[in-house]
């Protein structure tokens, strides 16, 4: 283990130690060598705004109609870059190794919904900085922007169970693909969650159906006032599927009467379902899902 | 690879790559890099106020574990660390570290370059949610047990009448999850064309306990009536896993088509012992009946999952194609000694996926797209096994899922018409899954497809329309409603009927005030699933279950600058969910059920109870940057949840009510004594008020003092 170690720190060294310690100059003269000349603008626009990329820096790759501006400034530009814009570099291979997750943004909900990557990438700065309140100081800084239009998920955070967004364990976008389309992803519903939760996929040799088909038929991922996430609080959420038999979950075995007694069920045998049934997610000997 | 050892691998590797850049920022008249860096060395001081003693974990325990040991209050020191290095084309290296107590802490690490990028994490958290079922395991709380059901002995359900633990005093449950991974990206200028690769690691080590709790069946105690109580039990289950992920992902753009491969192999090791259920024999107070002794519990089986995913993409003039393909093969790599002895040694799921996705803007003034999208889980694990899982063998098979195929596709138009600047969705959708389903067979007691719930068929039909409107700047309404409907529906939690709505409206006024509110709207109804009584017609009829689903949620949220130097928001938000439906009883277990004779299993409702719960979360938040050295952040968030969860059926009231508040508070001020120097705290109390199970409530303080050294 130790010589891999040695191995991929030179290797890393090799790859990464040059090019950082190399003068960038070279690398940005030969970028922007075709590209007209940034001082028409950062003459009169504050330069550090224009700092996130390099080819950025470029404005009028991205305002394409900013030629008319320089020329007479009463022509104003205009300001909103349409994703088609971005995507032009961004997923086309022009130097990013992340393309691949953006070819499909034609056809994710966020485009569908009218959003543009500028709404949530700020071009010339981060849309969010890394100056939050008190009360976010944990929150992932994706999480902190996505945030700020889904209120109503946001909200679902501060329920009593949650998945531990607020807390800064996750993010958005360990479960999101936020380029992508419901339409355009592969695998099974369940492979989502079990992605993290590798515990509960099995095998099983007795599955639960529900588990199998998809997790949020019994969680709801976001936030709940139930215990472990469940959309409907136990015993509600079984009863829903399940029946139960008087002879197993009554006060007598009445099996032999032949008809439905009317006899109390307390709350010991309702109260949690998987208190005896702890195999919920399924079992490997029990096709009760006892164990 | 354990933390550790990432971390020895990390560390250096991270300590090379700043090297040359952070020397480079020293050398001006070589390089333009700046380098900016923050290290912030902390102190915390908690304090537990209220809830359980020592030796319990408390509900805010779950997000928070500030504890150390048994100590409920304590000090202990923490560092915020970060690093940046840019030059005019980028940020060539980004180190960030942050802590937030002892077992909440993380750090990425990121060198990028025009040819490569390198981008490492890690994060570490404590929770103790296992504590949380154990503070609500029966033998806690009132109702929990009831002796009634074991008077007179009872054989079948006289075990609810007492909890035994086998815990052995433990009463701290606690579960530690590590993160960490790496990714090293190959950029398209390193290959001249638009070829790029990435090979990543992603991996995560969890350690702790939870605690479980099983039913021992009736062939697992022997001798007299009162071996029944023994039955019933819950124990102190370790746990140990570890996770290692490699992706490669290769992409390109020849020739104007967008591909992308991403092949993963991801091994999951459970590493804690196998629990057996002979573990306990000892306390079963001489009822066990050793030939049980090698039953698993709740046993956890190494797997390792292989996925291979290929999409593309391609523009053709106003038109875009999307499509893909993926397999991806789930393995079990380890059994239990009782799948063994049965024969059954293989485990696997396989997983063909596929989608065609178009999208054109051909026809002016209107966006056409369509989709079909399919999916098939194959279940291809060994059966029958003799003695494990057998359809020939009373109370060996419930059902057994062989295939789900699902084939979903639709279509939708997008118009604009300029009425408030509008855009219009109108869609439609269809899913059409189809399920192999193997029930045991009818010629042995057991659970026939026609005493089940589950179907084979899910066919629905959905349309639906998204309405955005931008009627004057700066304002945006977006109304989305969709009515669903189902000929078939496989399980009752989906639905035969359903109706969506979602409506937004949001402001915003020169990026100094922002307002918006939401309304939510979902309900989702079934009735389409059948319970038949008997088989041979020994007794007729049926009965049908009938679920009624309504979710509301509602808000509004404001974002208020009055001047450039004081930022306020405040939101409020209800949600409430509304759930009804028949609780079932039949007079003996569906395996009963013996064809041509007085056993036939009967079913009928006992009651309509309703779940029915509303919840208030309230946040109110300021930042003030009361001077160019002095800054001011608050923050309260309020959330409340009330309600019944299954009114009507008479379980204990600690689980048949929901009635709590989480109120936090937090304060912090930041002062810079001089450009390159600043005293930060901050302090916050969370309260947790469990109206309905007090032994829940508590709360807790935390102080930071930290001093950040800018450079």
């Amino acid at each position: 283990m130790r010589h891999i170690r040695v191995l991929l720190v030179l290797v890393l060294w090799g790859m990464f130690g040059s090019a950082l310690a190399a003068p960038p100059q070279a690398a940005t003269t030969k970028a922007n060598a075709d590209k007209p000349a940034v001082k028409p603008c950062t003459s009169c626009h504050d330069d550090s705004e224009a700092k996130v990329h390099a080819n950025h820096s470029d404005c009028v790759s991205c305002h394409t109609d900013a030629e008319a501006h320089r020329i007479n400034k009463k022509t104003l530009p205009n300001k909103a870059i349409a994703s088609e814009t971005c995507l032009s570099c961004h997923a086309t291979g022009k130097g990013h190794a992340d393309d691949a997750k953006r070819m499909n943004f034609v056809f994710s909900e966020h485009n569908k919904a009218g959003v543009q990557c500028s709404d949530c990438h700020g071009i010339h700065k981060p849309k969010v900085g890394k100056q939050s309140n008190v009360g976010d100081l944990k929150l992932d800084k994706n999480a902190k922007l996505c945030a700020t239009c889904h209120q109503d998920v946001l909200a679902r955070f501060s329920m009593t169970s949650h998945h531990p967004l607020k807390e800064g364990a996750i993010s958005c976008t360990n479960c999101h693909n936020q380029h992508d389309g419901k339409q355009a992803t592969l695998g099974g519903k369940t492979e989502q969650c079990t992605q993290c939760h590798q515990a509960v996929r099995g095998p099983h040799v007795f599955e639960h159906p529900p588990v199998a088909e998809d997790c949020a038929n019994c969680h709801n991922p976001h936030g709940s006032p139930n215990r472990r996430l469940l959309d409907v609080a136990s015993p509600m959420q079984c009863l829903q599927c399940h029946a139960l038999p008087n002879n197993r979950h009554g006060q007598t075995a009445s099996a032999a009467t032949g008809a439905i007694t009317t006899e109390r069920i307390s709350g010991a045998v309702l109260r949690n379902c998987a208190s005896c049934h702890g195999a919920i997610h399924g079992s490997s000997v029990d096709q009760h899902l006892r164990h | 690879m354990k933390a550790k050892t990432l971390i020895k691998l990390v560390l250096p590797t991270v300590t090379i790559l700043a090297g040359p850049a952070l020397h480079a920022a020293d050398e001006p008249v070589q390089s333009s890099n700046a380098v900016s860096a923050e290290i912030t060395p902390k102190l915390y001081y908690f304090d537990y106020d209220k809830g359980f003693g020592t030796d319990r974990t408390q509900f805010l325990e779950r997000y928070n574990y500030q504890k150390s040991g048994d100590n409920r209050s304590g000090f202990y020191p923490d560092v915020d660390a970060s690093v940046l290095v840019t030059n005019s084309q980028r940020d060539v290296f980004e180190l960030e570290r942050q802590g937030f107590g002892a077992y909440n802490q993380r750090g990425t690490v990121k060198a990028d370059s025009d040819k490569l990028g390198f981008s490492g994490y890690y994060s570490s958290f404590r929770s103790a949610t296992g504590g949380i079922d154990f503070l609500y395991s029966p033998n806690q709380v009132v109702g929990g047990t009831d002796p009634t059901y074991n008077v007179p002995a009872n054989t079948n359900t006289g075990y609810v009448a007492q909890f035994n633990d086998d815990a052995a005093g433990q009463t701290l449950y606690k579960i530690d999850r590590t993160t960490y991974g790496a990714r090293l990206a190959l950029k398209p200028t390193l290959f001249g064309t638009t070829a790029s690769a990435a090979l990543k690691y992603d991996g995560y080590q969890r350690d702790g306990n939870r605690f479980a709790t099983y039913v021992a069946g009736g062939g697992d105690v022997t001798g007299g009536a009162a071996r029944v109580l023994q039955r019933w039990r819950g124990f102190d289950m370790p746990v140990n896993e570890k996770m290692n992920r490699y992706t490669l992902n290769l992409s390109g753009v020849p020739g104007g088509f967008a591909l992308s491969y991403e092949g993963s192999l991801e091994k999951f090791d459970n590493q804690a012992r196998d629990v057996l259920m002979g573990d306990f024999a000892a306390n079963f107070a001489g009822f066990f009946n050793a030939p049980s002794a090698t039953k698993p519990l709740h046993f956890v089986p190494d797997s390792t999952l292989i996925s291979n995913n290929l999409r593309v993409a391609r523009n053709f003039g106003s038109t875009a194609v999307a499509a893909g393909y993926g397999l991806s093969v789930l393995d079990q790599d380890s059994f239990a000694q009782n799948q063994q002895a049965a024969g059954y040694n293989i485990g696997k799921i396989t997983t063909n996926s596929a989608y065609l996705n178009v999208h054109s803007n051909a026809l002016s003034g209107v966006g056409l797209e369509g989709f079909v999208k399919y999916n098939n889980r194959d279940n291809d694990s060994t059966f029958p096994a003799t003695g494990l899982i057998d359809p020939a063998v009373q109370e060996k098979l419930d059902v057994r899922i062989n295939t789900i195929k699902s084939l979903s596709y639709g279509l939708s138009a997008t118009f604009r018409p300029t009425t408030l600047k509008s855009a219009v969705t109108v869609g439609w959708k269809r899913e059409d899954r189809d399920r192999d389903l193997t029930w045991a067979l009818l010629t042995t007691r057991s659970i026939q497809p026609q005493q089940s719930l589950y179907r084979q068929q899910t066919f629905s039909d959905e349309l639906y329309v998204n309405w955005v409107a931008r009627p004057m700047p700066g304002l945006i309404v977006r109304v989305s409603p969709s009515y669903l409907s189902a000929n078939e529906t496989g399980l009752v939690t989906e639905p035969a009927e359903s109706f969506n709505l979602k409506t937004k409206v949001s402001y915003a006024l020169n990026g100094a005030t922002a307002v918006s509110g939401y309304y939510n709207y979902k309900n989702k109804k079934n009735d389409n699933n059948t319970l038949t009584n008997g088989i041979a017609a020994a007794v007729s009829g049926s009965l049908t279950q009938n679920t009624d689903n309504t979710q509301q949620s509602a808000g509004v949220s404001l974002s208020l600058t009055p001047n450039e130097k004081l930022t306020t928001t405040a939101s409020l938000g209800w949600m409430q969910n509304d759930f009804a439906s028949y609780f079932i009883s039949e007079q003996r277990r569906r395996y009963e059920q013996l064809i041509g004779s007085t056993n036939d299993v009967v079913f009928a409702t006992r009651g309509t109870p309703n779940y029915k719960v509303d919840t208030y979360v309230f946040s109110v938040g300021a930042d003030l940057q009361a001077s160019s050295v002095l800054s001011y952040s608050g923050n309260y968030t309020y959330s409340h949840s009330k309600g019944s969860n299954a009114s009507g059926l008479g379980i204990p009231t600690v689980d048949e009510q929901v009635n709590n508040d989480v109120q936090t508070v937090s304060l912090g001020a930041n002062y810079a004594i001089k450009k390159s120097m600043k005293i930060k705290g901050s302090y916050a109390y969370d309260y947790y008020n469990d109206k309905v199970y007090s032994s829940m409530t508590g709360g807790y303080h935390t102080l930071m003092v930290g001093v950040s050294l800018g450079f």
